[in-house]
């Protein structure tokens, strides 16, 4: 099928099956996809400017899919999702102006793309730690299964700072918990994002869980509901440079939604740290994209 | 694959995977045949109703794909895994 607005020529049914896996992945671990779908996109032909602007867009649609899911699994906080987007939004905006003026003074994609790798692979390396430490606790001391976290104790320390106004979320079980704190985790959440370049579920994700306390399954919900807003944002503005293919978008978001309700259910069948385990497998692929990316296997920004 | 239960659901997904190929493959030669040269249009020349259309037809398109599978899955009993 020919796309005259990238002007490239690309199997629908590929596109659409890329979107399947993205909405799959999505829709279970509560992540945009970005690291997948970019560079399958690149490797078929799309320019680099509308991989991220079309990712972008198809990973709006997807996200509304499987957060509508999970809405109705009871899995979506959207008083934490809107609280935490007043912290992403700015945190990305200034991260994306750190980038802007160190790319001035010089070439710093290595400089990034390491820091990147090292991010992703200390958290697929500690959450994996933890999920095992986390089933072995459920095996041995009878921890309750849905919920077990072998990591309370930042959560602990994090709910001691009460600088108020301190509020409840109640869809989290959160009873009180200070508003800095979540604004505070978000903006690091978007700064990190913004200066990545990434969307930043990777890093969201496990920060909601880990020092916030949201359950996993409401993480993982919460967490693409946010991702709808903000790559949303980004459809707009990266629509308004003239970096979205809509028509390609499209095609891949049919694959998507079939892919996301898919996951978003698959959740139901598993455990909070199961699903962490098989999260942690992600930071690595993804580490690893960015490796041969680095390498120039799959091109570059 | 013994538990009888089990094997209906699995039978159930398939025929909706089926039946949801059958529509995309229409959407795509009707729907997005359609789109393509009035988007490419103004694209060229209204950069910024295209940004806001843009995000509209993929809001569209999630809320009317997510209204369609969960029809689907209503109808084949699949809503039941929740």
């Amino acid at each position: 099928m020919y796309f005259p607005i990238t002007d490239v020529t690309v199997n629908p049914i590929f596109l659409a099956g890329v979107g399947f896996l993205v909405g799959l992945l999505g829709g279970f671990f509560g992540v945009g996809g970005g690291f997948l779908a970019g560079p399958m996109m690149f490797l078929i032909g799309v320019p680099m400017n509308f991989v991220v602007g079309t990712d972008l867009a198809h990973m709006t649609g997807k996200s509304i899919v499987a957060a509508r899911r999970h809405r109705v699994l009871g899995h979506v906080d959207i008083r934490l999702g809107l609280l935490m987007v007043l912290g992403t939004v700015p945190g990305i905006e200034i991260g994306a102006r750190i980038i802007e003026g160190l790319e001035s003074t010089g070439n710093i994609d290595m400089v990034i793309g390491i820091a990147y790798v090292v991010i992703l692979l200390a958290i697929g390396t500690f959450t994996a730690w933890e999920s095992l430490r986390a089933l072995q606790l459920v095996r041995t001391e009878r921890m309750d299964a849905h919920e077990a976290i072998a990591f309370e104790g930042v959560t602990r320390q994090v709910r001691r700072f009460r600088l108020p106004p301190i509020i409840s979320l109640p869809a989290s079980g959160i009873e009180a918990i200070s508003l800095w704190v979540i604004l505070g985790v978000s903006f690091l959440t978007g700064l990190l994002a913004g200066v990545l370049g990434v969307g930043g579920g990777f890093i969201r994700m496990p920060l909601m869980i880990y020092l916030l306390g949201v359950p996993t399954h409401v993480a993982v919900g919460t967490d693409l509901f946010e991702v709808v807003i903000s790559a949303g944002f980004g459809t707009v503005t990266h629509g308004l440079k003239g970096n979205v293919d809509v028509l390609m978008a499209l095609v891949m978001g049919t694959g998507a939604a079939i892919g996301a309700q898919i996951g978003a259910v698959s959740t139901r069948f598993f455990a909070g740290p199961r699903i962490r385990l098989f999260f942690s497998v992600l930071p690595f692929t993804g580490a690893t994209l960015v490796i041969l990316r680095l390498l120039g296997v799959l091109g570059g920004h | 694959m013994k538990n009888p239960v089990v094997r209906k659901m699995i039978g159930n997904f398939l025929i909706e995977l089926a039946i949801y190929a059958a529509l995309v493959v229409a959407y795509f030669f009707v729907v997005l045949r359609l789109l393509g040269e009035p988007l490419n249009d103004l694209f060229s020349s209204n950069l910024t109703l295209y940004a806001f259309l843009a995000l509209a037809l993929i809001v569209a398109q999630a809320v009317l794909l997510e209204a369609v599978t969960s029809f689907i899955m209503g109808l084949l009993g699949l809503d039941q895994l929740e």
